[in-house]
């Protein structure tokens, strides 16, 4: 057993690396800047704490969401690991004070891009000895990829104030394009010292498939793959309301233990509901995309898209959750003709023209916290130097990507070939040997081969005690 | 918006006098004016005030609207509605088979009750987690105030018996409160081996209104307020928490309350803060009606009291502006507050005397 390996078995309690773990921490450690991509679900956190541990100076970790970076800090939290916190925007004053005032009792701290904006955060910053910056999921930096965030075009900038701290940049969903994206403007001065760490977008163990339905099938739909697959499973809407609705009519209909999940629950809710999926008191959680970005359960074996999810990039991400164990695990994506409208109702209340976009110029100041994405970009980029007219370029090819991404997601329903093949294309790799099971192109009864029994759903769910006494028994060890 | 909600509006219209809409939308919104606390003294609404603080006017309204429509509510005079029998006979019906909210006191409660039960929740997880010897958890919050403040009161509470007589004071208070209540609450809880349930899996839909919980949690608090000595460890957070929310003031009446203790006059305050004397006379109002007439009593004298007291028993008008001319005073000798907080002092007596009667 290697040293790393050593170190890896003392904090994580594995045996081994997972692919291209062990290079990017190799990088970290030796005070190598990497730009590492490796398929969702593979650990790509792993990468950043265990160099943060070996590092003993404390870790900062970029992260676009704030949902994502308390998902983070639970896990680590569950791990036994007291150091870490967020800075968010939710905190007051005073809950932030107390972090940027005692960053020396910290290993890890999870932040958003706007945070480092403020003087008075990175002043703080600035006084510690920053052993690794983190900029999780990357691919945000380029109008290429998917969840564009603007204000992660100025963390090139952020480095150079933070003088140059070794860096990590991580994604899971980049093609060349955006990996180019991510070297501009995060490393603009040393693109050739920094390691790429590259490796397959693919999981194989998880199989694609898609199912076309008739206008107004969809729930039965969901119940019929709900009460044969086995879980388990977690369900994505676009709408926090549909959510609702079906996780009430699968828990009303079946005996399956059914919850939903969004921004809308309260955050005492939320956490139970995590931690009930987590400890398997729950069969399925409808979510919207807030739930499970930094879920870390193994056995998650079937992901449903009821709605068409935005690009191919979010589809992978998402569908990623599945069979982190390595087990066969089942991605089923439900379309009825016109689902994309709600994407284009999305895109066209981003839309910004021409005449905007000089308005934006030319006011120069910062958008409403609220504002849409497109009007932070022109504000960024503005503030790197570009001219109105580069501006308004960049913003006219993204609304296009967008509308490309969304076709691709069309393009792969449709598709008359192998689907996992063509989201490989996509990412511009091929399918590197062939599966048994692959998708429903390849094995027209995909679905049927994960079917095996009536699902009662995990009798642990029932295990709730039936009254007070035993309860608060049960509580304090009585 | 809610049905139980919606049932728990109309049922605030069930009284002789009637309410104004647009006035019960303010108080149940919580606005932070003196008049709409004063409205609701005056309509005995204060127990709901800001118990909705992200209502919309436009559902608010829409509400009023329908119920109209539909016969449960009659407006009498223009913006004035009343409950009608249908209407009290379909509010019976529906919380009959919910069960009403019947124990919030907003004006008690309404400032800190959340804090106090993300406190109590993390407390009993903390000490259970003890129990077990346990230290490797997610706390059930990520407030870091909040996980301060448990260490700090584990520092001041912590001894060899402190689990086993926090144990004792829930056992207490679930006794107290009865089998049925004691069960939905216990539910919530988490901690070693227990995952707390939501709302949602323990009451089913009407849970998703926060109306229930808040209902539960001002339970919970009036009983520790009774019991104070059987349960001094949960008496200790509910203290805790009302001191962090000041009390059941906002901010900055609290201020002006620290102000007033170091005895200076509301005009030196308004001078002191830089602020209206009419801003100074919102948060005496505030501070009299929620924290009592006693805070207020000495900023006019007896003389002032009887006089103004004189006249809201004869004058159905009760105007401030009508009194000063009654009484030949201009408003420099008569400020608005002092004619306010006496008129606040004789509606308090008054429920007071009522009170004591029945």
């Amino acid at each position: 057993m290697t040293h790393l390996e050593k170190q890896l078995k003392h904090y994580f309690n594995y045996d081994h690396f997972r692919l291209g773990q062990k290079e990017a921490i190799k990088a970290a450690i030796s005070g190598e800047s990497s730009l590492v991509m490796l398929p969702t679900g593979t650990g790509k956190s792993l990468c950043y704490q265990l160099s943060g541990y070996i590092n003993q100076s404390l870790t900062l970790i970029v992260s676009p969401l704030i949902s994502l970076m308390m998902d983070q800090v639970f896990l680590l939290k569950q791990q036994g690991e007291k150091k870490v916190a967020a800075l968010t925007s939710f905190q007051n004053r005073q809950e932030k004070n107390y972090i940027l005032n005692n960053l020396k009792e910290y290993k890890f701290i999870y932040l958003s891009p706007e945070m480092l904006f403020q003087d008075y955060v990175l002043d703080k910053l600035r006084q510690e000895n920053i052993g690794l910056f983190v900029v999780d999921e990357a691919h945000c930096i380029s109008q290429w990829g998917m969840d564009f965030r603007p204000e992660y075009l100025m963390l090139g900038d952020i480095r150079r104030r933070l003088d140059y701290p070794t860096t990590m940049a991580l994604t899971a969903t980049a093609n060349q394009s955006v990996r180019k994206d991510i070297q501009n403007s995060l490393f603009p001065e040393s693109d050739d010292q920094v390691k790429e760490i590259f490796y397959t977008v693919d999981r194989p163990n998880i199989k694609y498939s898609v199912r076309q339905l008739a206008r107004g099938n969809k729930k039965e739909c969901v119940l019929e793959l709900v009460d044969s697959l086995k879980g388990p499973g977690i369900i994505y809407f676009s709408s926090k309301k549909k959510a609702d609705e079906v996780a009430e009519y699968i828990q009303n209909t079946t005996e399956l233990h059914v919850q939903s999940y969004h921004s809308d629950l309260d955050a005492d809710d939320r956490y139970k509901i995590q931690l009930q999926f987590d400890k398997n008191r729950l069969d399925i959680v409808c979510a919207t995309s807030a739930f499970g970005m930094g879920i870390n359960k193994s056995d998650i074996r079937y992901i449903i898209h009821y709605h068409l999810p935005a690009s191919p990039e979010m589809y992978l991400q998402e569908t990623g959750r599945a069979g982190r164990d390595g087990e066969d695990s089942l991605a089923v994506l439900l379309y009825e003709k016109g689902d994309e409208s709600i994407h284009h109702y999305f895109h066209q209340d981003e839309y910004i023209d021409k005449a905007n976009i000089y308005r934006i110029y030319q006011a120069g100041k910062q958008p409403l916290k609220d504002a849409p994405p497109n009007h932070w970009m022109v504000y960024f980029l503005k503030q790197r130097g570009h001219s109105v007219e580069e501006i308004n370029l960049k913003v006219q090819e993204r609304q296009i990507n967008k509308t490309r991404q969304l076709g691709m997601m069309l393009r792969y329903i449709a598709t008359n070939g192998c689907r996992r093949a063509f989201l490989l294309a996509y990412f511009e790799e091929k399918v590197k040997k062939e599966l048994p099971l692959c998708c429903d192109y390849c094995e027209p009864n995909l679905i049927e081969k994960f079917i095996s029994f009536k699902n009662t759903g995990n009798e642990k769910a029932d295990e709730v005690p039936d009254s007070w006494k035993k309860i608060l028994s049960a509580l304090f060890n009585k | 918006m809610q049905t139980s909600t919606i049932y728990f509006i109309l049922n605030l219209f069930d009284k002789k006098t009637g309410l104004k809409a647009a006035q019960t939308f303010h108080i149940l919104q919580g606005k932070r004016t003196g008049s709409t606390l004063f409205q609701a003294l005056r309509n005995q609404t204060l127990t709901y005030y800001g118990l909705f603080p992200q209502m919309e006017r436009t559902a608010f309204d829409a509400v009023i609207q329908k119920s109209t429509q539909t016969g449960a509510l009659i407006e009498k005079e223009e913006g004035w509605f009343y409950l009608t029998e249908s209407g009290r006979s379909w509010i019976r019906r529906y919380f009959d088979s919910t069960g009403c909210p019947d124990q919030i006191d907003q004006s008690l409660y309404g400032f800190f009750d959340l804090d106090f039960w993300e406190k109590i929740q993390l407390l009993t997880q903390v000490l259970s987690e003890k129990s077990y010897l346990n230290t490797v958890y997610v706390p059930m919050t990520q407030s870091l105030p909040q996980q301060y403040w448990v260490k700090k009161w584990l520092y001041r509470y912590e001894d060899e018996s402190l689990l086993d007589r926090f144990y004792q004071e829930w056992l207490y208070l679930f006794q107290q409160m009865g089998d049925e209540k004691a069960d939905v609450l216990s539910r919530q809880l988490t901690g070693h081996s227990q995952i707390g349930q939501t709302r949602g899996q323990l009451l089913g839909k009407k849970s998703q209104d926060k109306v229930f919980l808040i209902d539960q949690i001002h339970g919970l608090l009036q009983l520790i307020d009774a019991h104070s000595s059987d349960c001094p460890l949960f008496y200790s957070v509910r203290q805790d928490a009302s001191e962090e929310n000041h009390g059941q003031l906002s901010k900055t009446a609290y201020e002006t309350k620290q102000l007033l203790e170091e005895n200076l006059s509301p005009e030196e305050i308004a001078v002191r803060r830089q602020v209206k004397l009419g801003t100074i006379s919102d948060h005496l109002v505030e501070i009299a009606i929620l924290q009592g007439s006693q805070e207020t009593l000495h900023l006019y004298n007896q003389e002032e009291k009887n006089q103004a007291a004189a006249y809201l028993s004869k004058n159905s008008k009760k105007q401030y502006k009508d009194f000063l001319s009654v009484y030949g005073l201009k408003e420099e000798d008569f400020p608005f507050y002092k004619y306010r907080l006496i008129e606040i002092e004789e509606i308090q007596n008054r429920y007071d005397s009522s009170r004591k009667a029945t």
